[in-house]
């Protein structure tokens, strides 16, 4: 089981995100597997990337959202443990920096839900099936396409 | 109403799905559903928008940004989508799967929530058993599945079964423009038209000529399309033999393909998958006997008496069914009139419209 004290890093050698609107999108450049975390996965995912130990993930959580009856802690470690699995976290090296949890605001809070990782796998799959194609119909009136026609 | 819909790759693109939607969409439109696709334009030159026939349509290089793992693009593509889809909130969400493109269908439904309905059209290889595929993801995101034949259905039920309660088949539809010619069965030509990628069965066809050629020397084998297996038959040709028998058209826009229906002595669908075949049923709208391997909708199309279905994956079989129409020109001619009477009877357009019309207003009644 992993250390709640337990710091990572972002596997920024093999993989690229972003976040856009409160999803982070991340694409592992060796296996062309796509993933994507919206809202406390957003947030946990962005904490556990800049070095934040799982303890200090599970207290921003508590602080942004209504966990009331949830174990937050074990959510969090569960994600942790399937982004390490999919190699998008490694264990960060004795001693690092961890990039302090914005503090929480008065704002309302907003309804918990477990954080999870959507991983799209087959992309790469669909492309390599897909090859590129023509546009032969180019200048053809449209609605008269096909057979027949 | 308003819809937007979803598809990799929309006209002047060809293909199945390509052209049914050339159909499909105007009708629809002609109906009083405001229509906006949203699509690919990889690799070409195609306007980011245009409005033609009264359908606003909006082409990202969303293959290029998938293929190229390019990041930043992936999210520009994504906030442009979204944007636009909180611009026209529509009222119902068509996606159609034909590809990775999906993807960005799936990652911006939240922009707006609507009623979501999945088409499949069955063409791929495989049916992924994988809960974090973009086929099960999409599944999961849908209120709808409807599927080009009873054959895709039961496929897509198969890896997921709760997909039948709330899934229906509407079958491809199209009309015909114009009355169709008289069949010329002399000299034979054999014409299979496809994208030239394995599933297709291209491979089959020319040995499946081979074996034809030796009781029809004449024997003439068009390949109308192109793609990857292309490279690896035409260098072969000659050493079997064939290089005479064979002949690659390469692409040609919709029209000339229905030119090469009418010169054609039989139309050919060896294909290994095959979610309808549109092909066939043009075929059968110009009163061609059709020849097709017995997988996916293929069965559907031709139904008991609409064309020849022979074993799938055996260059023999498909042989014998050439052999036995070129062999009887009035069991061709009477093949190629039971086809085109049930093309008529059992795939009009008008159904498909009908169909996806009912469905666009059920689903947004429910929603209401």
């Amino acid at each position: 089981m992993l250390d709640d004290n337990a710091r990572f890093e972002f596997a920024g050698d093999r993989a690229a995100a972003k976040v856009i609107d409160g999803d982070a999108i991340i694409i592992d450049t060796v296996s062309g597997r796509y993933y994507s975390l919206e809202g406390p996965a957003e947030v946990a995912w962005s904490l556990l990337a800049t070095s934040a130990s799982l303890a200090e993930v599970a207290q921003a959580l508590r602080d942004r959202y209504d966990t009331t009856d949830a174990d937050v802690l074990g959510d969090v470690r569960l994600l942790t443990e399937e982004l390490l699995a999919e190699n998008l976290l490694r264990v960060a090296a004795p001693g690092s920096a961890s990039v302090t949890a914005p503090p929480p605001t008065d704002a309302p809070r907003a309804p918990y839900s477990r954080p999870a990782l959507v991983v799209f796998r087959d992309l790469e799959n669909m492309l390599a099936f897909d090859p590129p194609l023509p546009h032969p119909a180019d200048g053809a009136a449209w609605g008269s396409a096909g057979a027949g026609e | 109403m308003r819809a937007i819909y979803f598809v990799e790759r929309f006209w002047p693109h060809i293909g199945g799905v390509e052209v049914l939607s050339a159909h499909l969409l105007p009708a629809l439109a002609a109906r009083g559903i405001e229509l906006t696709v949203i699509t690919s334009r990889d690799g070409d030159t195609l306007p980011e928008r245009e409005i033609v026939n009264g359908i606003d349509v909006w082409r990202f290089r969303m293959i290029d940004a998938l293929r190229d793992r390019d990041l930043d693009a992936i999210v520009d593509i994504r906030s442009r989508i979204t944007t636009l889809r909180r611009e026209l909130q529509p009222d119902l969400t068509h996606m159609v799967f034909t590809g990775a493109t999906t993807y960005f269908a799936l990652t911006t439904l939240e922009a707006d929530p609507t009623p979501t309905i999945l088409s499949i059209h069955g063409s791929w290889p495989w049916v992924p058993d994988d809960p974090h595929s973009v086929l099960q993801r999409a599944i999961r995101a849908s209120s709808w599945i409807t599927s080009c034949s009873v054959s895709a259905l039961d496929d897509l039920c198969q890896v997921e079964p709760d997909v039948r309660e709330r899934s229906s088949v509407i079958l491809n539809g199209r009309d015909p423009a114009s009355p169709p010619i008289p069949l010329v069965l002399e000299p034979p030509v054999v014409l299979c038209a496809a994208r030239l990628t394995a599933e297709k069965g291209i491979d089959l066809a020319v040995d499946a000529i081979a074996v034809v050629r030796t009781r029809f020397p004449g024997v003439r084998l068009r390949l109308v399309g192109d793609g990857p297996v292309r490279a690896q038959i035409e260098p072969t040709l000659r050493a079997r033999g064939l290089a005479e028998t064979v002949e690659f058209v390469g692409w040609c826009s919709p029209a000339d393909v229905a030119t090469h229906i009418d010169a054609a002595s039989i139309v050919l669908v060896p294909s290994r998958t095959e979610g309808f075949g549109l092909i066939a049923l043009e075929a059968m709208l110009r009163a061609r006997p059709v020849v097709a391997t017995a997988v996916g909708g293929l069965p559907e199309v031709l139904g008991h008496d609409g064309g020849v279905l022979v074993e799938p994956e055996s260059a023999a079989a498909i042989a014998e069914g050439i052999v036995t129409l070129l062999d009887r020109p009035e069991l061709a001619r009477s093949v190629a009139l039971a086809g085109h009477r049930r093309a008529l009877d059992e795939f009009p357009l008008a159904r498909c419209v009908d169909a996806h019309e009912a469905l666009y207003h059920q689903l947004v009644s429910a929603h209401a």
